[in-house]
């Protein structure tokens, strides 16, 4: 789904094939502001922008493709005018709906708006724009000694806007933080119409905290059109080491031990035996395909405090009887060892054409009774699942893997998801962990947050002045008619455990 | 908006009373609540939330502007306030609500001291990436709601960073809560990141949540005398930029490492953290960065943590009628702010943090213009001058913060829909939101 997202953009303005079709008013007049190849309307091209790389999908009634803030700002007037919504996309790599325009109207692809604006080496920020990608940041800081550090998997093609939107995080969020943590100001096109700074270089602008509102908010307060953000010096030294693993519970209690002695690595990932199976055919990665699990760690730092640390977690993963313990510094060498993980999720169409990944967070210490749990729910609906998870932050991934030929069987791979992330909550943690809530999971935010708690989300919304200009039907559970296929298995799981607040 | 007058003298506390008995309500030494030289008509110390809730709803119900109170240590930040009846002391809602140390998260209530946490916290070898002025009065829940980065925020970075829950009482005592116990969340929108450094202006924190991290094995510091503050300033940016993962890398001039405790004579304060070997290591990097822009003392590294909290003490309140800017500005351009600060005023006290691109002043008279034109050649360098501390004649005649940028219209209606009677703080935080 995501290369079919991904692989084609639309061509655009004029119409092919019998019957001849005549752009729309809406059409026209978007047109008018950002010329005729930069609106998609062809109903075949609109297809393209019809997913994401989760299972809903909605049909726009026009993309637009600035390429400078003024143009942004007229499309919002002209989608103002006409009385229709407005959904901001980038890669269209999101796993949680936030670039389907779940109400129609006009899609603001920020693709071409893709230049790395400055790039200032002593105070260490980047000025971009919302289109550039992630990895792209990250290639051109690293000449001046800096990294970008958030880094998602979809990192050779999600953007910088779509980042910010959806508060993405990675493998590395571990001792990073996730793109909040990145942040330092940005531009925004709020429903008005203003084009406004938000926060800045010092991060010390007077007032409240507006910038750590508009990232993760999901596209719904506004167009974001420039990001500052924070580098970091990259490490003097990373090392990094891999365990393999007969049991999923040996490679948890590793993870512990490891927390445990006081060490914060750089990255802390594991990956399950189906996964494995998935990856093992494609990327000829080494993992025994009987073994159950695969521990990856990341230390990084002054050389001499890498060396004492890589050995400390070596002599732990030695600890609980791993099959093999792998470890490299040398970035090639590296790159081989994060290849099964990175990899993962692109090779499980080696086992069913679809996945549904889920996002859900726990307590550390909670992760091997949940992921037992995880993996009796699957049983139970007769779906294979891969487990791939950020394990030192308590954030899982299973992915339910199913065909959507088969009659009927999406409705039960979003009715398990509801009750893996039903587990989540229970376990004292949440709903998503970076994918955000988006369409898909905006029924299960009462699971979490009472009434109040998000009447005073709306609020803050409101505060920007839009309602559901932007984004409509993200997010908050209110707002009707967004039709989304994941709609009806929400009510029921929500009717099998009720809609009580988790407090 | 005119300011509302507060009738202290005949104040009508019954209705604290009624709801809370008498435990709690004070009419007398109502001067230890004084803000800006203004008292309130009545103190409150709930025993619990629930109570604090019920005294917000009281106070709303009549309208009475309230001022929450941490344990007072950064008291003289803000504007004058425009209307306070009650001061609502949150020093009974302290204690740990959940401690997980294998999950390194706590959550705890908002008028624990600063100190008392991080003493528990350390009996499991973690602790809780925060600085603050005062540690042993400062509350987690003032901390949060000045919410600003300190010395160490190249290294540590911000309250902000690490606060993963909030619980907050709204004007009307409506509990709001935002975030969760997990140390990675992205469900619904991100109310800590609002309620972190709003003063209070849009509800009271009344527990929060934070991640933690384990204590390094090792956390020195090295002081090393300088000629003068430009040698000083010098070194601890050189200093800082020989060595990025430094903890922290201060310069003082005479006066205020005087009252950090230290010599009478200007120094660098260099501080890392880690495994021995290599902290030890990135202290004489930056030590000798230091001696290559000439400073010529010798420093030993030393397990001083009393050291480094003395200078973040500074930031405490200094002697009656004195008034302390707080500067943040590009570390690149920090030596031009300073340049700036120094044509305007008669500095008695200088202290910076380069890496941190924070410069703090004390000065002994300040005139509004003065201010005023210093303040806006730093906003023009790109940099916010906050007055934080001055005689509350001064504040009558110039505005503290400075320009918030271009938010303030989207910040009055967040304060709107939050406390729509405006009794929070009211007029106290940037362009006088009520």
């Amino acid at each position: 789904m995501i290369a079919r997202a991904l692989g084609l953009i639309g061509r655009a303005g004029r119409p092919k094939g019998p019957p001849i079709l005549k752009p729309s008013a809406l059409v026209k007049d978007l047109q008018a502001v950002v010329g005729d190849d930069a609106v998609v309307w062809a109903p075949e091209d609109l297809i393209v922008y019809e997913y994401d790389a989760t299972i809903d999908r909605a049909t726009p009634d026009a993309i637009v493709l600035p390429d400078s803030t003024e143009q942004v700002v007229e499309v919002l007037h002209v989608a103002k005018r006409h009385g229709v919504p407005i959904t901001p996309r980038g890669a269209g790599t999101g796993l949680s709906g936030g670039a389907l325009a779940a109400k129609g109207g006009v899609v603001i692809g920020l693709n071409r708006m893709r230049r790395i604006l400055e790039i200032d080496e002593v105070n260490r920020t980047a000025l971009v724009q919302p289109g550039v990608v992630n990895l792209d940041l990250g290639n051109s800081v690293a000449a001046y000694g800096l990294s970008y550090a958030p880094d998602p998997s979809s990192q050779r093609a999600c953007t910088i806007g779509g980042n910010v939107s959806e508060n993405a995080g990675g493998p590395h969020t571990l001792a990073h933080g996730t793109t909040t943590n990145h942040v330092l100001g940005l531009e925004l096109v709020t429903p008005d119409g203003a084009v406004r700074w938000l926060g800045d270089a010092t991060r010390d602008a007077p007032g409240y905290d507006l910038v750590g509102c508009v990232v993760g908010s999901e596209g719904t307060v506004g167009i974001i059109t420039e990001v500052l953000v924070r580098l970091v010096p990259s490490p003097e030294s990373v090392r990094t080491m891999l365990g393999v693993y007969d049991s999923v519970r040996d490679a948890s209690l590793a993870v512990g031990a490891i927390v445990a002695a006081g060490i914060v690595p750089a990255a802390l990932e594991m990956i399950d035996k189906m996964t494995i199976a998935a990856v093992e055919p494609v990327l000829k990665t080494g993992f025994p395909l009987d073994a159950e699990a695969v521990l990856l760690v990341e230390v990084e730092g002054p050389a001499e405090q890498v060396e004492a640390e890589g050995a400390a977690v070596e002599a732990i993963l030695n600890r609980f009887e791993p099959r093999e313990v792998r470890s490299a510094t040398d970035p090639r060498e590296r790159e081989r060892l994060w290849a099964g993980r990175k990899g993962a999720i692109g090779a499980l169409g080696q086992i069913k054409p679809n996945y549904y990944l889920l996002d859900g967070v726990v307590p550390r210490t909670k992760l091997p009774d949940v992921l037992d749990a995880v993996y009796r729910i699957a049983a139970d609906y007769g779906m294979p699942v891969a487990n791939m998870f950020h394990a030192g932050d308590g954030n899982l991934h299973p992915c339910l893997l199913f065909d959507e030929r088969e009659p009927g069987v999406t409705e039960q791979v979003l009715e398990a998801g509801g009750e893996i992330m039903r587990l989540c909550v229970d376990a004292g943690g949440t709903i998503s962990g970076e994918h955000g809530v988006g369409l898909e999971k905006r029924s299960y935010l009462p699971w979490i947050f009472s009434d109040d708690d998000i009447a005073a989300m709306e609020g803050l919304r409101d505060a920007f002045g839009g309602h559901d200009l932007f984004n409509p039907c993200k997010v908050f559970p209110s707002g009707h008619g967004c039709g989304e296929a994941s709609a009806g298995h929400a009510q029921r799981t929500i009717a099998h455990f009720g809609a009580d607040a988790h407090v | 908006m005119s300011d509302r007058a507060t009738a202290a003298a005949g104040f009508d506390s019954s209705a604290f009373v009624d709801i809370l008995g008498p435990g709690p309500v004070s009419g007398d030494a109502l001067d230890v609540w004084a803000v800006d030289g203004r008292q309130p008509g009545v103190a409150i110390r709930p025993p619990d939330e629930e109570a604090a809730a019920a005294t917000l709803q009281t106070a709303a119900a009549q309208g009475l502007g309230t001022v929450p109170h941490g344990g007072g240590t950064m008291r003289g930040l803000g504007n004058p306030v425009r209307a306070y009846d009650v001061a609502l002391d949150l020093s009974a809602l302290e204690g740990i609500v959940a401690y997980e140390p294998e999950d390194f998260t706590i959550r705890v209530r908002g008028g624990t001291p600063l100190e008392q946490l991080q003493r528990m916290l350390v009996e499991q070898g973690q602790f809780v990436p925060l600085d603050a002025p005062a540690v042993d009065r400062a509350t987690v829940g003032g901390v949060l709601a000045v919410g600003r980065g300190g010395l160490r925020r190249p290294s540590i970075g911000y309250p902000r960073d690490w606060l993963i829950g909030v619980r907050a009482l709204l004007a009307d005592g409506t509990p709001v809560q935002g975030g969760g116990q997990v140390v990675k969340n992205v469900s619904g929108y991100d109310l800590p990141k609002l309620f972190c450094g709003s003063l209070g202006t849009l509800g009271v924190i009344v527990d929060a949540s934070f991640k933690l991290r384990p204590l390094p094995a090792f956390d020195a510091l090295v002081t090393i005398p300088a000629p003068d503050f430009a040698i000083a300033l010098a070194a601890a940016d050189a200093g800082q930029r020989a060595a990025p993962v430094l903890s922290g890398a201060v310069a003082l001039d005479a006066g205020a490492a005087a009252r950090a405790g230290l010599d009478s004579a200007p120094a660098v304060v260099l501080r890392a953290a880690g495994l021995e070997g290599p902290a030890r290591q990135l202290l004489e990097q930056a030590s000798s960065a230091g001696r290559g822009v000439g400073l010529s003392g010798q420093g030993d590294p030393a397990i001083e943590p009393h050291v480094w909290q003395a200078i973040v003490d500074l930031e405490s309140e200094p002697a009656a009628g004195a008034t302390r800017l707080r500067c943040a500005i590009l570390p690149a351009k920090l030596a031009q702010a300073l340049d700036v600060l120094e044509q305007h005023f008669t500095l008695a006290e200088r202290w910076a943090g380069p890496g941190a691109g924070l410069l703090f002043a004390v000065l002994d008279d300040a005139q509004p213009d003065a201010l005023a034109a210093a303040r806006a050649a730093i906003e023009k360098l790109g940099g916010h001058l906050t007055i934080e501390t001055a005689p509350a004649v001064l504040k009558q005649a110039i505005d503290v913060w400075g320009a918030p940028g271009g938010g303030l219209e989207i910040m009055q209606r967040i304060k709107n829909h939050f406390d729509p009677q405006g009794l929070l703080n009211p007029g106290r935080f940037v362009g006088g939101l009520a």
